[in-house]
């Protein structure tokens, strides 16, 4: 059964049922339907889609693009396409399947116990897997999705999680933020959140504590998810203390299930340490273009070799320890320093540069970049910031702190010693 | 007050104008965090979301009135 039929089903169920909230405006499964099945009419009348083509949609995080998503697989969406940090500072595009968002849908449901009459809050962009991905179990089950515009306006979070039967996903920088800032507000909120969802980034266990302290009776989860691995397994951190480590169980969900005592195991650590994940939530494959510009896929086979670094202990339980690739995680976002590097070599007074990590209170790892100067040159960090931020795009990618150094590491092979300098950012894959 | 929080804020946030009668319009959810923590830690008062409105992050000069604001309630 296709993830829209399920859809159609529930829209069949609950007509008059909240399904979408945002930015004040609020409509019905009836409505949405309605509003999916007309914009699935004008792409096929004026755009002349058909199902099995290619069609770029640009994230604007409201109601027109989740109608929008909806009319696409009405259409006859094979799989969905999602940009994701390459390792090479260039996005990679992963090919998500129908088969695989059902998978993962299924996932999230049985794991988090989605439910016809609770409220959703997506927080985070709609392109980014993490939040894209729980639309797939709210409108499988009749429940209603409350997109916010991010996290700058921390108010319309609190409105939004008050109602009873309320959830949301959080990484942990932001989960930190709310904590520090706003502990006794969270706390408020104690009978109406049924549970948080965090991952993305390693949570430190004195958050995990204080969040158990403050919402006694919220489900609490830690989830490992990629885009490319999908939904693979959750650590229900309300029921028992993180024991002071910081890390994942593999609790055993439909189609996730982990480690060895599993009858089927889905997760192993492969002979370098990676992370290896199979099962029906897995991408496709990547889309690489070949040499007219024309894509392609790059099937992903039965496993799939992750760059983060694990280990099962004892009881079974899933810990990440690192990433094998130099991915700085800010704050949940993977950023390659290459992409980075590559922008500021064409900032007039750079010779050379390199960017590293840098701990940070909030986000856990920030961006820094270390230049080394042309002869005779100075540079202003205002102005290099800005010139990054035309060059980069979005904001978080722009490096917090600068500085000048003499020399960039290399290795002998001439290639940046990045290792060399990560030393103060251990332990934060 | 103001160019201390001047050059507090511009360390943490190069790339905010602090000049901007839109200061609010600039920042992101870091941006916001990171005032309300920076400040909170260097005077010694307390800041939440609720502080972080258009209206007390319009401006460098709201800012200063913010923070002047807290301290007086403080004392």
């Amino acid at each position: 059964m296709k993830w829209i039929e399920y859809v159609a089903h529930v829209v069949e169920c609950y007509p008059d049922d909240l399904a979408l909230i945002c930015h004040g405006e609020k409509l019905t499964y009836a409505q949405l339907w309605t509003a999916a099945k007309t914009e699935a009419q004008r792409l096929r009348e004026t755009e002349h889609l058909r199902a099995g083509q290619y069609y770029y949609q640009s994230c604007t995080q409201d109601i027109a693009y989740v109608v929008r998503f909806i009319a696409l697989h009405l259409i006859g969406t094979l799989s969905d396409i999602l940009y994701t940090t390459g390792s090479t500072g260039k996005p990679k595009a992963v090919l998500l399947s129908e088969k695989g968002m059902v998978a993962n849908a299924e996932n999230l449901i049985e794991a988090h116990g989605y439910h016809h009459g609770m409220t959703f809050v997506v927080c985070g962009p709609l392109d980014h897997f993490g939040p894209w991905s729980k639309m797939l179990p709210v409108f499988m089950t009749g429940a209603t999705l409350h997109i916010l515009d991010g996290l700058k306006d921390l108010e319309s979070l609190f409105d939004a999680l008050r109602p009873s039967h309320s959830a949301t996903f959080l990484v942990p920088s932001a989960i930190r933020m709310l904590l520090q800032l706003n502990g006794n507000r969270l706390a408020a909120l104690a009978d109406s959140i049924e549970f948080i969802e965090t991952g993305a980034a390693p949570m430190a266990t004195v958050d995990m504590e204080r969040l158990r302290e403050l919402l006694p009776r919220t489900r609490l989860y830690n989830t490992y998810a990629s885009t490319e691995t999908g939904i693979v397994c959750t650590y229900p951190f309300h029921l028992s203390p993180a024991e002071g480590r910081e890390g994942i169980t593999p609790k055993p969900i439909l189609h996730g299930c982990v480690g060895p005592m599993m009858k089927h195991a889905k997760v192993s650590i492969g002979p370098m340490g990676n992370i290896c994940v199979s099962g029906p939530m897995l991408m496709a494959g990547y889309l690489n273009e070949d040499g007219e510009g024309n894509l392609q896929l790059d099937p992903v086979g039965e496993m799939f070799e992750t760059a983060d670094l694990g280990h099962f202990d004892d009881e079974g339980r899933l810990f990440l320890t690192g990433r094998s690739n130099d991915f700085i995680n800010v704050g949940g976002l993977k950023l390659s320093p290459i992409e980075v590097e590559d922008a500021a070599a064409g900032y007039p007074c750079i010779e050379d540069c390199i960017c590293i990590p840098e701990p940070h209170p909030m986000m856990g790892q920030v961006p820094k970049l270390l230049v080394t100067l042309r002869v005779g040159t100075s540079f202003n960090k205002r102005e290099l910031a800005s010139y990054l931020k035309e060059k980069l795009i979005e904001t978080w990618k722009v490096p917090m702190r600068y500085e000048v150094v003499d020399e960039i590491r290399k290795m002998p092979n001439g290639k940046k010693n990045r290792r060399s300098y990560l030393t103060s950012c251990e332990g934060q894959p | 007050m103001k160019e201390r929080i001047r050059a507090l804020l511009e360390d943490q946030l190069p790339l905010v104008d602090l000049e901007s009668d839109a200061l609010y319009q600039e920042l992101d959810s870091l941006g916001v965090t990171t005032i309300l923590m920076t400040l909170s830690d260097e005077f010694g008062i307390e800041l939440d979301s609720r502080d972080a409105t258009p209206k007390n992050l319009r401006s460098l000069d709201s800012v200063v009135a913010l923070v002047e604001r807290k301290l007086s309630e403080k004392a």
